[in-house]
């Protein structure tokens, strides 16, 4: 359970406050799919980074499971953004000189795993995203999906109970697009993990349980449901 | 937290992403250490030599004596009060002669400035120099006897050095018998009182000598250099000569190498200088010891240097890195491990310096040391088989100093890159 409380993020720019996120309340069940949609520059990549664990917030509270987010120091929240989180950026932001397996490992190794395991496990979990064939290959020998697929086996190696997606679909051409986000779905399925995404693909959200619309820092509305017509929330 | 090995490895593949920067940042650490063990391994060595050739050329009993301040290796300051220098006389000599453990006293007059002819040859031998010893055959200042004997000189006989049958180029035995004249040569810095050649002196060759490294061309009696030394100073005889100017040095033989120090400290009291070849030893060891400071020192400064270039380099690497700093934060790395992935990397630069550094010392001194000991020591009759000696400190110490020297300078950029908060690395293009 994900629980956020009047969430602020300001940012002063010159004498102007960018509001980012401007009174956020918002709860998410374990094991729930929720799409974040909304115009450009509304904040859902600031709230993304917040529940991540990267941010933080200014004023109010994130509570995941039982533990506050917004208190915790820098041994915690490392080891928050290590064990219960997995990011996928829209840049995949894959390490160039690093390979695939390498890539994946990493969580697991800065988790204090041995080498040896980390390499296992981050092979298995790029055959779960159909990339055993590629675990020598460096980034720059990939597709942009390969990448995509590398950073979804990063982001889940270390078994984590949330998955945050800032739209992993954004620098892909959409058949491959929908491919990885089908992906995502049913390997969070699978796993009962929370997924959250935040996407501009109205065919993404339509496949949500829920689709939280934001507006200048603010939650415009929430639909729930499956049977959702785009037009209504996206811009 | 990131295991050893695991963060040996990460920090090992960010330094091969930049090979070129890598290494020439590590050139500067291997300059400083390259310098630092070859130096010190020189100096060891090379007081090693200093002993050996020392001891080969001067016996431990040995004590050099000779009027005061005759023997300071220092600039002397002229002082305003002149003080009379006590000449070393022949009633000094008896004196010498008499104290407690002394079985040889052997004074010498220096005679420099000379020009040297040989019979039969063409052209005189220029800025010769010689001296009144009194030698047997045993003593230790010759090298060996290649020609004729060595006894005690009757006046107008004289050995000569090797030197001299080489420089004409024939043989020694050639020299034996033959007559030589020796005169002062006026264009000679030791004579630049003597205006004219003054007077002409023939001897005749009796031995040819190897008198080893030692400046010495001739080597007549005492009394005839005394003879001589009277008459170029004007004096009415070697008598009054003596007494008045007395000889330039005395070698003094002690019954052991024990009684040496005593035996100069009372010649010392006498009013004479008197050095030990021991103490003559200690004071080219320290002039080495000054060398193996200052040339250490530049590699001191070499490292100094070093650690600024890792410093820069490891600065531009967080600079470069900023966005990756961000995905590793992101995907659970604390501000430990990213401090010591970047701290590995410049302890690795630092450790890479030092083993090249290591590496290329021992390289470069075998090879002066294999054509030192196979083309130069041989010429020169060096009978030494090693001049640098690197022990195991002096090949341990620099690398762990360079590596140390790698994780200072790496610290300040480790600390930036660890302190980066992750959104702003995030979002850094
Ligand atoms: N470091 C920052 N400094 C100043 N303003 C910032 C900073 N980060 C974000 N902002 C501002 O906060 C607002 C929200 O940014 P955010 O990136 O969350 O938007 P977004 O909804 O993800 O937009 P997009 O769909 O384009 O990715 C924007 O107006 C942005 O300019
Ligand atoms: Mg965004």
């Amino acid at each position: 359970m994900i629980k956020i409380v009047s969430a602020q993020k300001h940012y002063k720019l010159g004498g102007e406050t960018v509001k980012a996120l401007d009174g956020v309340d918002l709860k998410i069940a374990d094991g729930e799919f929720v799409a974040v949609v909304g115009p450009s520059g509304s904040g859902k990549t600031t709230l993304m980074h917040c529940i991540g664990g990267i941010d933080k917030l200014d004023e109010g509270s994130i509570i995941v499971g039982d533990s506050d987010i917004s208190k915790m120091n820098d041994k915690e929240l490392s080891k928050y953004r290590n064990k219960t989180i997995g990011f996928v950026f829209q840049t995949f932001n894959l390490q160039p000189n690093l390979t695939a397996a390498e890539n994946v490992a990493l969580p697991l190794i800065f988790s204090g795993t041995n080498g040896k395991e980390a390499k296992q496990r981050a092979e298995k979990a790029l055959e779960k995203v159909g990339l055993g064939d590629r675990i020598g290959h460096r980034p720059g020998q990939l597709s942009g999906g390969q990448r995509q697929r590398v950073s979804i086996a990063r982001s889940l190696v270390n078994e984590p109970s949330i998955l945050l997606a800032d739209e992993p679909t954004g620098n892909l051409d959409s058949h491959t697009g929908k491919k990885i986000i089908k992906l995502l779905q049913d390997l969070s399925e699978k796993e009962k993990i929370t997924f959250i995404v935040v996407t501009h693909d109205d065919r993404i959200a339509e496949k949500a349980s829920r689709v939280i619309y934001i507006l200048d820092g603010k939650i415009q509305k929430e639909i729930k449901g499956r049977k959702k017509s785009s037009s209504k929330y996206l811009d | 937290m990131i295991k050893g090995f695991s963060l040996f490895k990460i920090a090992f593949r960010g330094l091969v992403r930049q090979r070129m920067r890598t290494f020439l940042t590590s050139l500067a650490v291997f300059i400083g250490v390259f310098l630092i063990i070859t130096m010190v391994s020189g100096a060891v060595g090379g007081e090693e030599l200093l002993r050996s050739q020392f001891t080969d050329a001067f016996d431990m009993k040995n004590v050099m004596v000779g009027p005061k301040g005759s023997m300071q290796f220092t600039v002397a300051v002229p002082s305003v009060e002149e003080e009379e220098v006590k000449p070393v006389t022949p009633d000094a000599i008896d004196d010498l002669e008499n104290l407690n453990n002394v079985v040889k006293v052997q004074p010498i007059i220096l005679l420099s400035g000379k020009t040297l002819k040989i019979e039969g040859q063409e052209k005189p031998i220029k800025g010769i120099f010689g001296s009144g010893f009194n030698l047997d055959e045993e003593d230790r200042y010759i090298q060996d006897i290649l020609a004729g004997e060595v006894k005690d000189l009757a006046s107008r006989e004289v050995l000569l050095s090797n030197k001299i049958s080489d420089a004409y180029g024939i043989s020694s035995d050639e020299l034996i018998g033959k007559k030589v004249t020796i005169e002062d040569d006026p264009s000679s810095f030791f004579s630049s009182k003597v205006k004219d050649k003054g007077e002409v002196y023939t001897f005749t060759v009796v031995g040819v000598i190897d008198v080893g490294k030692d400046q010495n061309e001739f080597v007549t009696s005492v009394a005839s250099a005394a003879e001589m030394q009277a008459i170029r100073g004007g004096f009415s005889s070697s008598d009054e000569y003596l007494s008045e100017i007395g000889y330039d040095q005395v070698y003094l033989s002690a019954s052991s190498e024990e009684v040496v120090d005593e035996i100069a400290s009372k010649i010392k009291e006498m009013g004479f200088d008197a050095m030990t070849v021991g103490e003559l030893l200690d004071l080219f060891g320290s002039v080495i010891g000054i060398v193996q400071v200052v040339f250490s020192m530049f590699g001191v400064i070499a490292l100094i240097v070093a650690s600024v270039g890792i410093v820069n380099t490891m600065i531009m690497s967080v600079y470069e890195r900023t966005r990756e700093i961000g995905v590793m934060k992101a995907i659970g790395a604390s501000r430990g491990d990213i401090r010591n992935i970047f701290l590995s990397e410049s302890a690795m630069i630092g450790f890479v310096g030092g083993v090249m550094g290591l590496l290329g010392s021992l390289a470069f001194t075998g090879l002066v040391e294999f054509i030192l000991l196979k083309y130069v020591f041989p010429a020169q009759n060096i009978d030494i088989d090693n001049v640098f000696t690197t022990p195991v400190w002096l090949m341990t110490a620099p690398i762990i100093l360079s590596t140390i020297i790698g994780i200072l300078a790496g610290l300040y950029p480790a600390l930036r890159a660890s302190r980066l908060n992750p959104v702003d690395a995030l979002r850094y293009e």
